[in-house]
């Protein structure tokens, strides 16, 4: 198992390493650099300068070593267009925000869509199950953006601010009113997603013979559910929300924007228009890191709640 | 389950309150609000964009200066809309023109310690630092040293402005440009103590609030990247008794639907760039008085940039140009594509001053008589001049992005020219704006659609950059004439010949030579709380608001 797993963080050193290259000299290629960034046009002499203080006017593949060699030591750079603040700081900075919202997110659609999806499955055919496919549907169909305008609109105001992160470290009361409007526009595509996969994967176990055993020996129906219906229900759910934990706490630059929470997708977009590289290197290398330790950590998961897999893992290796 | 029912009873019950009080009496709420017995006048606004740095040296876009010219004091400040002495209280100008010397006020930082003349040297050193990086160093090139110091080929000791003393400033400059006062309501030129500009401090001041010198009406007394700025009022100004206002609150909201909500719900009092669509929605407000719609020109154009070193040897041609300016109908273009703005025949835009007067109250706009002519009939003449007469012409315009409202715009293009000239118009979409800045600046494109808008208040901002060789000239524009008036108004003293000056030379740019072609000029349409009064909305120069002396009316 602990060979198993090095083996999966080997694999995750080598495919950032791969990422970040790659990056690095696709960022190179786009047309512009980071002197043109705005409309104004710097006279030759302070282009030069420039260039040179970021060491642009090195060959690419010098700038690259360089940029391994402090990578290495923990240095990311520092923002081209906000001389002072590192990258490293942008990350520690804005990434909590980024960080709350996603998880919170996912927290919320998991707990709806996972309720949603047993509650439909146990009535099939009943109201609550076209009730949760409606939910699905519209989840699926209506863009976050588009949900986050109408809540802001209709929920919005009063009680709950229509923009106005609550800060780190501010009272329960103040963060519930400040996160959960954003945290249920970010959550209604999980919600989907979730409810209906949940639907049929339980759906599909409840038609098993041990599901039958199980009534057949008299449990009560609260002990089907949770001892032999979730847990072989639930392990499908796994491959999908590993990516989608990675997808929404990066992802979500949009409800960000719309609801200006403080967050690090807005780097991620912003430093590529601005051509700010240390930004755009510290933001791919960073959103890459968390997909892939999603995805290890889904693998690890896997092994911990399928006891078939942990042992095809041990006896295969 | 019950989470979302939970959210969904708590939602409802704030829009049955909400719709109950009519969006009124949320602590958020601009206003005024007892607090401690005492009544906080408070003005709520939005930033459209999240502000970097506060460095004024680094203020170089409209949010960062509505910002830092609130907190910072300039030598001469814009109020209501006239050039005022400000940090300065007495402004002597030498017989030659070049040595401006300045007079300071007793004004304090918000801390308390005195603003000096050496404060003022600091921060025009630093707008040429090379470590600082300030993109607006090339307008102050004017003065003595700057060039040099910015471009690496002098020292920061030899820029030409000097502390006589404590309270008197000296500045001297290489030319006696007649519009040099304006460029003193820039953001950039607003003191910077030179202890707080040490070593690694020079290129990262104004990371942080805390570490600022403020000088201004009012301070920034929070920062919350990415969420706010608070401002709050200066008790050191010198003007103080003046500061109707004692908070300015900031709120950020980069998303054009999201600030249409605040303004809606009553969460911020002023809105500034608002669309023709919007506006419809507020019809009923407006009309029964309780919004205020205020209209003016902001000094800023657009147009089409031929580039007249066309690789294609196409746009080189002067007939094939006044073709392309002549078969394009600007008026259904701000009717139907933009909705906004307003048509354009000339080239300096509405709002820019000359001296005293408003440029365009005394001159006429030039491009009229041009479009009266007939597009095709210079076309085909055009054609026969480059030897491609009786062809089909084909050429290539290109796009910033692949924004929706760029599209439109280039559709449009497309459109005109197809129907109206009977040529085949190609659309080329640039990678994104840098990428399209850097082709058009190295001339690698045909025809584009381009603008610009005022770095300071003279119509020097909108003709110098189609002078021969000018860095910021991407039409490659070339006339001797056209140099030697503008080179001329840079030098004139007396306001009248230079407006016949560049009136002659816009002539040249526009009609004559159709270098450029330009399309709309700006027009900003606000939405305001009627409660608010007081408030200065600038065009060019200055804050895009100045609330120094705002207040609020009970």
């Amino acid at each position: 198992m602990v060979k198993y797993i090095a083996k999966k963080i080997g694999y995750m050193i080598v495919t950032l390493w791969i990422i970040l290259t790659v990056t690095f000299f696709l960022m190179n290629t786009m047309p512009g650099d980071p002197t043109q960034s705005s409309m104004k046009v710097l006279p030759e002499a302070v282009v030069e300068n420039l260039k040179a203080r970021w060491g642009l006017d090195k060959p690419v593949t010098e700038q690259y070593v360089i940029y391994l060699k402090n990578l290495l030591r923990g240095e990311m750079g520092e923002s081209y267009k906000t001389p002072g603040l590192t990258a490293n700081q942008v990350i520690e900075e804005r990434f909590p925000a980024s960080l709350r919202l996603g998880l919170q997110a996912v927290v919320v659609s998991l707990i709806i869509g996972l309720i949603l999806g047993i509650l439909a499955a146990f009535n099939r055919g009943k109201w609550l199950d076209f009730l949760t496919i409606f939910i699905a549907i519209l989840g699926v169909s209506i863009p976050s953006f588009v949900f986050a305008a109408l809540l802001q609109k209709y929920a919005a105001g009063g009680f709950f601010p229509i923009v106005g992160w609550a800060a780190e470290g501010s009272s329960l009361i103040e963060i519930f009113r400040g996160t959960a409007l954003p945290t249920l526009a970010a959550s209604i595509g999980g919600i989907a997603t979730y409810s209906r996969f949940m639907r049929s994967s339980v759906l599909d176990v409840l038609s098993n013979d041990y599901i039958l055993l199980a009534k057949a020996k008299g449990l009560s129906k609260f002990q089907i559910v949770t001892r032999h219906v979730l847990r072989n229900a639930i392990t499908p759910i796994i491959s999908i929300v590993a990516p989608q934990i990675a997808g929404i706490v990066t992802g979500s630059f949009v409800i960000e924007r719309i609801f200006s929470v403080p967050g690090l997708g807005r780097y991620y977009v912003e430093s590529v228009s601005g051509r700010d590289y240390p930004l755009i290197m510290a933001t791919t290398i960073f959103f890459s890191a968390i997909f892939i330790v999603c995805m290890v950590a889904m693998d690890i998961l896997y092994a911990v709640v399928d006891p078939r897999i942990r042992k095809s893992i041990i006896d295969g290796k | 389950m019950k989470k979302k029912f939970l959210a969904l009873v708590l939602a409802s019950a704030m829009t049955l309150s909400l719709a109950a009080c009519g969006g009124s009496g949320d602590d958020s709420k601009s206003g005024t609000d007892k607090k401690d017995g005492e009544k906080v006048a408070k003005v709520t606004t939005v930033m459209t964009s999240d502000p970097d740095t506060l460095d004024p040296g680094r203020a170089d876009d409209q949010q960062k200066g509505a910002i830092v010219l609130e907190a910072q004091e300039t030598l001469v400040r814009l109020i209501d809309g006239k050039l005022t002495e400000a940090g300065a209280e007495k402004i002597d100008v030498s017989d030659d023109g070049l040595v401006y010397t300045f007079t300071l006020r007793d004004n304090k930082y918000s801390d308390g310690t005195p603003v000096k003349a050496q404060d003022y040297v600091n921060s025009i050193r630093r707008v040429f630092d090379p470590e600082v990086n300030c993109h607006n160093a090339g307008i102050f090139y004017c003065i003595k040293g700057g060039e040099e110091f910015n471009t690496g080929a002098g020292a920061k000791e030899d820029v030409a402005a000097v502390a006589k003393d404590d309270k008197t400033l000296e500045i001297t400059l290489t030319e006696p440009l007649p519009y040099f006062t304006q460029l003193l309501t820039f953001a950039n030129i607003t003191p910077v103590p030179e202890e707080k500009t040490q070593g690694e401090k020079n290129s990262s001041y104004g990371a942080t609030a805390e570490e600022l010198s403020q000088s201004g009406p009012f301070y920034v007394a929070e920062w919350t990247r990415g969420s706010k700025v608070v401002l709050k009022k200066n008790p050191n100004y010198w003007d103080a008794e003046n500061v109707k206002l004692d908070e300015i609150e900031m709120l950020l909201a980069q998303d054009a639907n999201t600030r249409q909500q605040l303004f809606d719900q009553g969460q911020i009092d002023i809105l500034q760039g608002v669309r023709g669509e919007y506006i419809e929605t507020l019809q009923g407000k407006i009309d029964a008085g309780d919004v205020e719609l205020v209209s003016g020109p902001q000094a800023r154009n657009a147009y089409i940039c031929f580039n007249n070193n066309d690789p294609e040897g196409v746009f080189s041609n002067e007939n094939i140009r006044k073709a392309f300016a002549i078969a394009f109908d600007r008026e259904a273009y701000v009717k139907n594509v933009t909705k906004k703005d307003k048509a354009a025949y000339g080239e300096v835009p509405f709002g820019t001053a000359i001296g005293t007067e408003i440029f365009r109250d005394v001159y006429e706009e030039p491009m009229k008589e041009l479009l009266e002519q007939d597009a095709k009939t210079l076309l085909e003449k055009g054609l026969k001049e480059i030897g491609k007469e009786g062809e089909t012409l084909e050429i290539t315009f290109l796009q910033a992005n692949a924004d929706d409202g760029t599209k439109v715009i280039s559709e449009y293009y497309q459109n005109q020219w197809q129907t109206k000239l009977g040529v085949k118009v190609n659309i080329e979409t640039a990678a994104d704006n840098s990428s399209f800045n850097n082709q058009v600046s190295k001339g690698l494109y045909q025809v584009c659609q381009t603008g610009w808008g005022a770095d300071y208040n003279d119509p020097m901002t909108f003709m110098q950059c189609y002078t021969t060789g000018d860095g910021n000239n991407p039409a490659f524009f070339s006339d001797a004439k056209y140099d030697e008036l503008v080179m001329a108004c840079k030098t004139e003293q007396d306001m009248k010949v230079r407006g016949e000056k560049f009136a002659e030379a816009e002539k040249i740019l526009t009609v004559d030579k159709c270098g450029i072609s330009p399309v709309t000029f700006s027009f900003d349409n606000s939405v305001v709380n009627k409660k608010l009064k007081g408030y200065f909305i600038n065009g060019a120069g200055g804050p895009s608001i100045e609330f120094k002396n705002a207040y609020i009316e009970e």
